[in-house]
């Protein structure tokens, strides 16, 4: 049974003559890393929306796990571009915090135990006590990264997480959530604007125009992976240059 | 030569204390009252000023405020103790105007209470009533509707006008002088607040809900915290729109507090007692002020 599963999803902004997803098809299954990629305004993070179940659609249903999605539901973690953290509690706090909300069985001590042990893993140990304010961009979505992995859904959600990155704190995201996730193979959808992510990350790649999907292209890359031998690769280049000949037919410049 | 124009209002603010001892030392045309609670005064501004300065915060403004008042008081010594050329009634002796802390303390301190409970009832009721509104009507856009047209309407209305009509109307002045505070905070603190909900970051909300809050989780553990430092900095100015009514409420028909105590002396003509009065609202306000700043680094330690 595929882990998401999108049957005539049709989704139209109020104020918008037209659609912006029409009727989109597609399945991601368990434990698949998909990335969405193509110009701006086709419905990409509309699609995140949709899953998650932060909007709800116009026409057709997402299923996950069978149920279809009414709403937000435990097991469903999203980690935006920016801002999601909430800036009154610490870095441990805000881990803490969802934690609680996924299991309300935790006591605090416990919750405060695995938000310290999620924000080792991704690098944040020496943080634990600062407010997001005093955050960097990239320390901020390892955050959100930490708190997305330890609310113990199957499904990550993650909409243009390092879009707002520099290129060196990009790579090392990029890196951290490669490691991540090769250790615990969630089922992943992540939006980007970045084709050497997409190729990095991602077991397939769905590419899609306004109104919503033109196609999807697999990645058969084993794991684990090394980006830089994986881009450079005649096979990588392959898929890199098709993505380019995409987003050249839809009048954008990569 | 730097260096030199900065220690200069340091050293002002002495030389213009010594000033004022030697001034309150001299034998006056005008020594009536016993200098020692000016002098405590004096010495009270002088003492801050040091503490400032030797601390080195902020020591040029410290050393500047302090010269100023010092000048302030030196001046009004020298025109009314000393040469005597100050209107008898208008202008009384500072000496004077001090010793009234010493022989009026009981009805200072009752009208304290007085002032100060009132205003606790007033602000205590409207600012969480229009806190929580605000919060609801902010999340549901029913309410929001309904309520922010109203508020439009009522907000701008001074409450002060109400008073006349609400003294005679409620059974005792304080629960009028109480329900004029409340009409005076509870629209503005309720439209800040539907404003500020609507200024959340929207990734803020996104993610609470997408951990599945309830309404009430959502109100107590996303906006509140969120807001809380709004609003207490609207605390700074609604407690002085607060005083401003009460005082105002007081002096229209009470018989204590602080607005009363300024009234009344001023019936009798006793402007002696007017000023001492108007230094204590001076002093209450700045210790509300001093108080509030205190709540914004406990409360808020994010910001």
């Amino acid at each position: 049974m595929p882990a998401i599963d999108i049957q005539n999803l049709t989704f139209r902004y109020p104020g918008d003559s037209r659609p912006v997803l029409d009727h989109l098809s597609l399945t991601v299954e368990d434990g698949a890393f998909l990335s969405v990629i193509g110009p701006s305004g086709c419905g990409k993070s509309t699609l995140l929306r949709l899953i998650s179940g932060l909007s709800l659609p116009d026409g057709g249903c997402v299923t996950i796990g069978g149920q279809p999605v009414t709403g937000p539901g435990p097991g469903r973690a999203i980690v935006f571009q920016q801002g999601g953290l909430f800036p009154w509690l610490t870095v441990r706090g805000n881990v803490a915090f969802a934690l609680r909300k996924a299991d309300a069985s935790l006591t605090r001590q416990q919750a405060n135990d695995r938000a310290a042990a999620a924000l080792v893993r991704v690098g944040l140990g020496d943080d634990l006590h600062r407010y997001p304010g005093e955050l960097s961009g990239g320390m901020a979505q390892r955050v959100a990264i930490a708190r997305a992995l330890t609310m113990g859904g199957d499904l990550l959600l993650l909409d243009e997480p390092f879009g707002a990155l520099d290129p060196k704190n990009r790579q090392a995201l990029q890196q951290l959530l490669l490691d991540l996730w090769e250790s615990e193979r969630k089922t992943v959808v992540l939006v980007t604007h970045d084709i050497d992510e997409a190729i990095i990350l991602s077991d397939r790649i769905a590419f899609f125009r306004p109104g919503g999907l033109r196609l999807t292209l697999p990645v058969d890359f084993p794991r684990p992976r090394v980006p830089a031998a994986l881009l450079t690769s005649a096979a990588g280049c392959a898929i890199r240059k098709r993505l380019i000949g995409l987003f050249y037919e839809y009048g954008e410049a990569v | 030569m730097n260096r030199e124009k900065k220690r200069l209002p340091p050293i002002l603010v002495h030389l213009l204390f010594l000033l004022l001892l030697v001034l309150v030392a001299l034998p006056g045309r005008n020594e009536k009252a016993s200098p020692l609670l000016f002098l405590c005064a004096a010495t009270l501004v002088e003492g801050l000023c040091l503490y400032r300065i030797l601390r080195g915060k902020k020591a040029r403004a410290a050393g500047d405020i302090g010269a100023f008042i010092l000048l302030v008081f030196a001046v009004w010594e020298l025109c009314t103790t000393v040469l005597g050329v100050g209107h008898p009634v208008l202008a009384p002796t500072p000496e004077a105007v001090f010793a009234v802390f010493g022989s009026q303390w009981r009805l200072m301190l009752r009208g304290i209470g007085s002032s100060l409970s009132l205003l606790g009832v007033g602000f205590g009721l409207a600012l969480p009533l229009g806190a929580l509104l605000g919060m609801l009507a902010g999340w549901s856009p029913r309410l929001r509707d309904s309520l922010v047209p109203i508020a439009r309407i009522l907000a701008p209305i001074p409450a002060i006008i109400y008073a006349p009509y609400l003294i005679a109307l409620m059974p005792t002045f304080r629960s009028a002088s109480a329900l004029v505070i409340m009409l005076g905070i509870f629209w503005p603190t309720f439209l800040q607040t539907v404003g500020r909900v609507g200024g959340i970051d929207p990734h803020i909300l996104d993610s609470a809900r997408a951990l599945c809050l309830s309404g009430r989780e959502m109100v107590f553990q996303i906006f509140l915290p969120y807001l809380l430092p709004g609003l207490i900095s609207g605390l700074r100015v609604s407690l002085s729109t607060s005083f401003m009514l009460l005082t105002l409420a007081e002096m229209m028909g009470s018989s204590s507090g602080l607005g009363y105590f300024i009234k009344n002396f001023a019936d009798y003509a006793n402007y002696t007692n007017v000023i001492a009065g108007i230094f204590l609202v001076a002093l209450v306000v700045t210790a509300l002020n001093g108080a509030v700043s205190l709540i914004e680094k406990k409360a808020v330690r994010w910001k």
